[in-house]
């Protein structure tokens, strides 16, 4: 009976958020599934997510559940670029949860050094004396609220491109390889939409000799006229200004003065 | 950007353990540390756009009671500070040029102003360093700066025939400007609280600190804020010592040279830099210098005017650069692209109709291309969407903010399989695959094959994200002493031995289990011990020079492009002005748009996220505009009322009243990251399917600054900018000018 | 020694609204949406100094000794585990809601399908040496949680330090596992705002 009412809680959840909905013929946005043997150390509880391990209140000795796997990263739940931890179904792959990361400083004071023992980091967990209630990984409501964030069912997971006007609402999903062909090479690319108009693609704006404006070359190349905004303190800035400098653009920007 | 978790927990403790005090100066009681029974707490109100009022204020104090550090403001050079036992120093002694008939008015004085005749020296790249000149405290008499330890803080007179005064003594006379009960008026904190704090600021040595962030100087006048932080820093010799303030955060080196990829450096790159290009958000280069006003002039126009304003000392800023985008000034972006960010929901008054209707129009913007894994607001304005990866699906390698005092950087990594789709050789569309993929198409340099060079010379390809960010992990795992190998029963646990090939072959065999060690911790972080050394400062190298600017030539020098003012050199107050420095009083009556309005981060969105979460919604179905209670008697407003702020060019936010004593008199509240149009609030329709939007996503209420009256419509018939930071460029956030009713 | 008595205890002075809990106790125990096993009500209050303060009080089911919504029970599914907390056996409930009349702490509340629900102290976790959801990423590290009668615990020796920490609604005599520092002390003091469950109005304030 348990699992027959997670299953309807669920379901409820996700209508509850925007219905159904798929994108392009996308997956959706996968909610966790329990896949663990019947007979196992770690039964699925009836209620709750699967845990991470179990761990003696008394000895701190570290039992870890198989199905589970615990991995420590980065959160972007906002701009302060904690750490999280992320546990996940060993089967599926699929995101149980998150939580922070004892052995960052901005999750856990003190932190663990990097070389103590990821069951150390399972303690941190516990309420072993001693342990997680002195040391523990943490993020705020934001960070757990990331994941509910990221998981609704309209993500797109294809590439779209316009079908009505700008602003319209009204997408394609088109291929993958098609995408780049167009946006490369430019073109007519909307004439199947009534619009004429010769679109410059990458390639024609890649010009790093030719001035944009022959009267003010200070202005820069023609090349200078690809703007890149981008990068909410997630370390993802690099990729994109790499890219900027080889093709020939000083405007890459980060999104921190709005 | 301010780290709250790791701040707050580090704050509570102490505060807790009655080792801390503070005084929590903000225009809104935010949650945090102001718990009602934790001790050595409180919360002081303040008016927004003042907080370079309340600087002053205690400066000004600071400086009539004697209670600054002289020591720390008099040494002239890094090396002296350090040999005296601090960690950082200041130009309060350096000497400005005050005589304005002399061709260097307002700059800081060159041992040639002075005609002292020093040897040159050069930094390491072999650039002449600068010489400046102060009175040698030792001696009486003009000296270089680097030939003395210490200056003189206060000295006006002439030096070589040239009137002189230090910072220090200009900085005096700008605190001054006002008095303490002036201050208190302005910023609505009491003498007894400026007093109270100023006094309490300088009793605890070097042992203080200014945490202060963003909201704190999102204001047309907010570098005042910086400044004048900087200057209290400074003033009782606290950067870089332990329990004073930490001006910057070392990390080790990932995605630039590290220590085994060369990841900074590209070969073929074109030569286009600010050299010779300018930024499209007119920041970074001065009207005066661009060749559009040199055309002008050479045309015969006299004192030529921009379309729009240009910001020679602001940095790079994406709000301006969508302005110019709409504006096609000072030239048109050919194609925009853009990855999981919304500058046009976060940039306030920007997201207004004629704004979008410029952005849907392919003749000011031909291309647009977005990035996303929802249709926000700036998808809902393109031409393609590409799929992107959900932070637990792509890499990063971003540092903890700046309250973290110690060494180390944090790894985000692909934890799990992408569920965007796969394409046919393996990899998952993404961002970084999209521009892997452009930037081949195009030939570009520093992709593909032969892309990154390791240490050994050995070239290495660019195709995907884990080809680049998992050789910046390698440089962390190898930065200062290499961390040991993971071992295999952790790499076990984690099923990091099932991890995709290719982020096996991104690396060498051997880099490969210590690359997995650092994952396995998602970062890597050293012991506070390591940066610290014994008596309470950077060690180890990690002491990198830092001055504190007393007095700021570049700002004192830049022109302002519509008005031709300055502001001053020194930090002070300078109240609320447009963008040609006019205040905003001149314009607009104060008596009837009496309210400021104070953004803060919420807790229940993030900045233009999570408003789509069905479980933060339900924690927090709207914002609200919060009001002090003895405004909002005033108003007949009552808690829960409906409520308008309106500007005095007609911009409205509409919201529910929070009424509260937990804000600031005479300025309304709100938390941001409400009041969306797209990103699941609109109808989408993908072949001819459509999914109905959810109004519960717009729910709430987004700030509507007003645009700046002596831009918009006033250089060009359509010209749309918004109010700014005259220094910064930034968007004027909090602050502005507001009349209050129920709606 | 004494049987295991799970408890937990919040310090108010450490609780900084942030709501870490609430969202991770919702994900974890797949929470409905309307529905909280945990919620933080915050509010202004008036310090005795004059200067203004914002509360956040956290509430949950208090795990009573002498449980209420166990007495009343027709059919025993609302019970006392071993470890002294109060569940809920669904395979038992008949949905009758007694028991949400009878807690005097208002935790409990019913799904459409008829089941009630509560926090159950993660009780899958607990059961395995784990703390529950909410206390694992509380940011302030207001919550500590552990066995009651094990005086080397750390949830003991803190209650040690706080002569035995606070309960809501003393006088009842339930003897809540649920404990708090600093809850009369915030309770004293004049309300200013409204009360904010989360960020959604649970009492407006009337000035």
């Amino acid at each position: 009976m348990g699992s027959k009412n997670i299953d309807r809680r669920t379901f409820v959840e996700a209508m509850g958020a925007l219905g159904a909905l798929t994108v392009a013929g996308a997956t959706l946005g996968t909610q966790p599934t329990a896949a663990v043997a019947a007979e196992s150390a770690f039964p699925a509880p009836a209620k709750g997510k699967p845990v991470e391990a179990s761990v003696d209140p008394k000895t701190g000795e570290v039992a870890v559940n198989e199905d589970v796997v615990v991995r420590y990263s980065g959160c972007v739940g906002c701009y302060c670029s904690c750490g999280n931890r992320v546990k996940l179904d060993r089967e599926t792959g699929s995101v149980l949860g998150v939580g922070g990361n004892p052995y960052n400083p901005a999750d856990a004071y003190p932190f663990l050094d990097f070389e103590a023992p990821l069951t150390e980091a399972y303690q941190s967990l516990s309420y072993a004396n001693g342990k997680g209630n002195l040391l523990r990984g943490t993020v705020c409501g934001r960070g757990n609220g990331t994941l509910d964030g990221y998981t609704q069912p309209d993500r797109i997971t294809a590439p779209l491109k316009r079908a009505g006007k700008r602003g319209e609402g009204k997408w394609k999903a088109i291929g993958w390889d098609q995408l780049i062909k167009e946006v490369t090479e430019g073109g007519k690319l909307f004439a199947d939409i009534g619009e004429d108009r010769d679109i410059m693609g990458f390639k024609a704006l890649h010009d790093t000799e030719t001035p944009m404006n022959p009267e003010e070359p200070s202005l820069g190349p023609v090349s200078n006229q690809l703007i890149m905004l981008g990068s909410r303190s997630d370390g993802r800035g690099n990729f994109s200004s790499r890219f900027a400098s080889t093709f020939g653009t000083i405007n890459a920007y980060g999104h921190a003065s709005s | 950007m301010i780290n709250f978790q790791s701040s707050g927990k580090r704050t509570l403790a102490n505060l807790a353990a009655g080792k801390l005090k503070i005084d929590v100066i903000d225009c809104t009681l935010a949650n945090g540390s102001v718990t009602p029974t934790i001790p050595g707490i409180n919360w002081i109100p303040i008016k927004p756009a003042t907080n370079a009022a309340f600087c002053a204020a205690l400066v000004q104090k600071i400086i009539a009671d004697k209670t600054y550090d002289a020591d720390a403001l008099s040494f002239t050079t890094q090396k002296a500070a350090v040999a005296g036992g601090y960690g950082a120093y200041t130009n309060a002694t350096y000497l400005v040029i005050v005589d304005e008939g002399h061709p260097n008015h307002l700059k800081l004085m060159r041992a040639a102003d002075a005609g002292i005749d020093a040897p040159e020296e050069k930094d390491k790249d072999g650039k002449a360093l600068d010489q400046f000149v102060v009175i040698d405290a030792a001696t009486g008499q003009p000296a270089v700066h680097s030939a003395c330890g210490k200056g003189a803080l206060e000295f006006e007179g002439e030096v070589n025939g040239v009137k002189v005064r230090t910072g220090f003594s200009l900085l005096k006379d700008s605190v001054n400007e006002y008095t303490m009960e002036e201050y208190s008026e302005i910023t609505g904190v009491s003498v007894e609280d400026l007093e109270r704090i100023a006094k309490e600021y300088t009793s605890h040595g070097t042992r203080a600190g200014i945490c202060h962030k963003g909201g704190s100087a999102a204001s047309v006048n907010g570098i005042d804020t910086v400044m004048g932080a900087a200057v209290l820093h400074a003033i009782i010799g606290a950067n870089q010592m332990i329990g004073g303030n930490a001006p910057n955060s070392p990390a080790p080196t990932t995605a630039g040279n590290g220590a085994r990829y060369k990841l900074g450096t590209i070969a073929g790159k074109p030569d286009v830099s600010t050299k010779n290009a300018t930024y499209i958000s007119r920041t970074v280069k001065a009207w005066e210098k661009t060749d559009e006003y040199k055309n002008r002039v050479a045309a015969g126009e006299k004192d030529p005017k921009p379309l729009m304003p240009w910001f020679g000392n602001g940095a790079a800023s994406d709000s301006q650069a969508l302005l110019s985008i709409v504006n096609r000034y000072p030239y048109q972006a050919k194609i925009l692209t853009s990855f999981m960010c919304n500058t046009l929901q976060a940039t306030p008054g920007a997201m207004r109709d004629e704004v979008v209707e410029r952005l849907c129009d392919p003749e000011v913007l031909p291309l647009h291309i977005v990035c996303d894994v929802f249709v926000g607001e700036h998808a809902q304005y393109a031409d393609y969407i590409v799929p992107d990866v959900t932070p637990y699906e792509s890499f990063g390698l971003p540092t903890t903010g700046t309250t973290f005092t110690g060494y180390g950087t944090t790894v985000r990594w692909q934890v799990k399989e992408p569920e965007s789709m796969l394409l046919d050789d393996g990899r998952h569309a993404s961002w970084e695959t999209f521009l892997a993929d452009v930037a081949q198409a195009c030939e570009l340099p520093g992709w593909g094959e032969n892309a990154i060079k390791d240490a050994d010379g050995k070239a290495w390809p660019l195709r995907d994200a884990c080809d680049f960010y998992l050789k910046a992990v390698a440089n962390l795992a190898y930065a200062e002493e290499p961390v040991a190998d993971i071992s295999d029963e952790e790499m076990r646990v984690q099923a990091l031995d099932e991890l995709p090939e290719s982020f096996k072959a991104a690396v060498t065999a051997e880099e490969w289990p210590k690359v997995l060690n650092v994952l396995s911790r998602g970062g890597r972080y050293w012991p506070m011990s390591y940066v610290h050394d014994a008596d309470g400062r950077r060690s180890r190298g990690f002491e990198k020079e830092n001055q504190t600017y007393y007095y700021s030539e570049k700002r004192a020098l830049n022109k302002n492009c519509y008005s031709g003012k300055r502001l001053p050199g020194v930090f002070g107050y300078n109240p609320e002005t447009f963008t040609d420095l006019s205040p905003m009083t001149d314009h607009f009556s104060r008596e009837e748009y009496p309210f400021g309005a104070s953004e803060h981060k919420p807790r229940f969105r993030s900045i233009s996220m999570l408003s789509n979460s069905p479980v933060m919604r339900d924690l927090c179905s709207h914002n609200y505009i919060e009001l002090n209670r003895e405004d909002a008697a005033a108003l007949g407003i009552k808690d829960g009322d409906k409520v308008r702020a309106t500007t005095p060019l007609g911009d409205v936010s509409e919201g529910i009243a929070m009424v509260r004593a937990g804000q600031t008199k005479g300025a309304f509240a709100l938390a941001f990251g409400y009041g969306h149009q797209n990103y699941g609030a609109q109808d989408i329709e993908v072949d001819g399917a459509v999914t109905k939007g959810d109004p519960a996503v717009a729910a709430g209420v987004r700030i509507h600054q007003m645009l700046d009256p002596t831009v918009t419509g006033v250089t060009g018939d359509d010209v749309i900018s918004i109010i700014a930071e005259n220094d910064a460029a930034s968007p004027g956030r909090c602050g502005g000018m507001f009349k209050i009713e129920k709606a | 020694m004494s049987e295991k008595k799970l408890g937990m205890l919040i310090d108010l002075s450490l609780c900084i609204g942030c709501n870490a809990c609430t969202v991770a106790c919702k994900r974890e125990n797949d929470v409905s949406l309307g529905a909280f096993n945990t919620w933080i009500e915050s509010f202004d209050v008036e310090r005795p100094d004059g200067r203004i303060a914002r509360a956040n009080v956290p509430k949950q089911c208090n795990h009573c000794e002498d449980a209420p919504c166990v007495k009343v029970c027709p059919t025993n599914a609302s019970y006392r585990a071993d470890d002294g907390t109060v569940q809920i056996d669904q395979d038992k409930c008949i949905g009758c809601k007694y028991c949400m009349a009878a807690c005097p702490y208002q935790v409990r509340y019913q799904l459409e399908s008829g089941e009630v629900q509560k926090c159950t102290f993660c009780h899958h976790r607990t059961s395995v040496g784990l703390l529950p959801a909410c206390v694992s990423t509380c940011v302030g590290y207001a919550r500590t949680f552990g066995d009651l009668n094990d005086p080397e615990s750390d949830i003991s020796k803190r209650l040690a330090e706080a002569k035995g920490g606070e309960v809501l609604y003393e006088d009842l005599g339930l003897h809540p596992a649920l404990r708090y520092i600093g809850l009369n002390e915030t309770e004293a003091m004049p309300v200013a705002s409204a009360i904010h469950r989360g960020g959604n109005v649970m009492r407006p304030y009337e000035g």
